[in-house]
């Protein structure tokens, strides 16, 4: 989804919205709200909390917005309010995941529980029993194709730990598909 | 290497990633998500810029989560050298030692299989079957983190634990057989000669680690057991520790914070040497303490 306003088209907007301008808030979020809400969809899965969360960081960003430092960072730290609601929301629903660990505690793996499975069925499941920080670091670095430094710096993260989650990360997907491998059956699914 | 600094080789899990990604991101949000978001907005006042410096925005999260990094750092720091004998991976149930509480005990859940970090139900017995079979509970609040975790480097040297969900706590259970001369300078290797066997062994050494201010050890007991038990703290400046390059290396990326301190217990289960870690770094070290001896109450050893 392409930028649709120039940057500095883009600050002017800020700068307006920062100053309680609602209309040039409005559109920032018409040029920002199909991407933030993509990478929303992308971390936690569900339509209706993606919305939630895209709502909530946008809330949060008009709310907030006077008190932003530096106007050219809007977009990363939109994105920065996001990840921080997808974080929240995983945090209240935390219960559905342990539902879903003792299932997959409960039933022992075997050949009967595998089966054939598209490949990209085989990396969602995969992907959708990672906790949210290591799909965050995921969709940030394979989604939006952001560095490590970029990441680092929209996240006001250490670099070395956002390689470090981006390592752990890409262990745990390996693991969750050798999980998948051996099992076959779709226990992460309600993770977040 | 730094997979995030513009990797020059995709995998075909990277690869299968960002096509995984670019298929199921919607194009367009919903229309009426636009319209939920503007109402939202049009109602929130806004708030009056700050006449004094911003907090930085990652002041919050980003300690915690560089501290759970150490915790796993300084973890992993231990795990060297060839691995005693453990327990079988044979998943069966082990029946916990009763609890003091008046209610009935429901029989353990098994922690296993990872790499997921699923939330723990409070007060529900869970078991780990490695290092040493153990059975614990939980306050509100803790998430299971590894299990039969093993150093890499190594190939030795066996633990599992659990976090609390902010990051700010852990306790781990590990064992090992030999430990690194200095975990702030991986390079320098392992203790040579290498460690010896007994638990008054493993306790001298880590009693004389260098970089950390050591208090202890001390008689303790955990699960029933008698145990001696040391507290770490770094001393280094935060980031001046080597491992930059992997996580699993003794210390994380951006090295370790000089705050906090690592409680190690060391005991002999069954014959087992068998250290229970527990990291409960700031900025709550009272609230993590808290937790951990709150866990370290129901802690078992079957």
């Amino acid at each position: 989804v392409p930028a649709l306003i120039d940057l500095p088209a883009r600050q002017v907007l800020v700068e307006r919205a920062m100053a309680g301008d609602h209309d040039a808030f409005t559109r920032l979020v018409d040029d920002g709200l199909d991407r933030l809400h993509a990478i929303a969809r992308l971390i936690l899965h569900d339509p209706d909390d993606a919305q939630d969360a895209v709502q909530d960081a946008l809330v949060h960003a008009w709310r907030e917005l006077p008190r932003l430092r530096d106007s050219e960072r809007f977009e990363a730290w939109t994105r920065r309010l996001l990840v921080n609601a997808c974080h929240d929301l995983a945090r209240r629903q935390r219960r559905h995941a342990l539902v879903h660990l003792a299932a997959s505690v409960a039933e022992p793996a075997g050949p009967d529980g595998w089966r054939a499975v598209d490949e990209r069925d085989r990396l969602r499941r995969g992907f959708a029993r990672l906790p949210v920080e290591q799909r965050v670091v995921l969709v940030l670095v394979h989604y939006l194709g952001l560095s490590g430094p970029e990441i680092a710096a929209m996240l006001e993260l250490p670099i070395g730990t956002v390689r470090s989650r981006l390592r752990y990360a890409t262990r745990a997907m390996q693991a969750a598909l050798e999980a998948d491998d051996r099992v076959g059956s779709p226990l992460g699914e309600g993770a977040r | 290497v730094s997979a995030t600094d513009r990797p020059t080789g995709i995998s075909p899990l990277e690869s299968g990633l960002r096509e995984l990604f670019v298929a199921d991101a919607p194009a367009a949000a919903p229309g009426a998500l636009r319209e939920r978001v503007l109402r939202a907005t049009e109602t929130t006042e806004q708030l009056a810029p700050r006449a004094r410096p911003l907090r930085r925005w990652g002041d919050r999260g980003s300690r915690p989560r560089l501290l759970l990094l150490v915790a796993a750092a300084l973890v992993l720091a231990l795990l060297a050298g060839a691995s005693l004998v453990v327990g079988g991976r044979v998943r069966q149930p082990v029946t916990p030692t009763p609890a003091p509480s008046p209610a009935a005990s429901p029989r353990p859940a098994w922690l296993t299989g990872g790499p997921t970090y699923p939330a723990l139900e409070p007060g529900q017995p869970y078991s780990f079957d490695v290092p040493v079979p153990v059975t614990f509970s939980v306050p509100a609040g803790w998430d299971f983190w590894l299990h039969g975790y093993s150093d890499p480097m190594t190939h030795a040297g066996l633990a599992s634990g659990i976090v609390n969900e902010r990051y700010t706590a852990s306790v781990v259970f590990v064992v090992v057989s030999n430990i690194y001369q200095d975990p702030c300078h991986s390079q320098k290797g392992l203790l040579d000669p290498p460690l010896g066997p007994t638990v008054d062994d493993l306790v001298t050494a880590l009693a004389h680690l260098p970089g950390f201010v050591i208090a202890g050890p001390i008689d303790d007991t955990v699960g029933g057991l008698p145990a001696k038990t040391l507290a770490h703290t770094p001393t280094s400046p935060e980031g001046t520790c080597d491992g930059a390059n992997d996580p699993m290396l003794p210390t994380p990326p951006g090295g370790h914070y000089a705050g906090g301190s690592m409680i190690t217990r060391v005991l002999s289960v069954h014959g087992t040497r068998l250290m229970v870690l527990s990291w409960t770094p700031l900025p709550d070290p009272a609230d993590a303490a808290a937790d951990v001896a709150t866990i370290l109450k129901t802690v078992r050893f079957p």
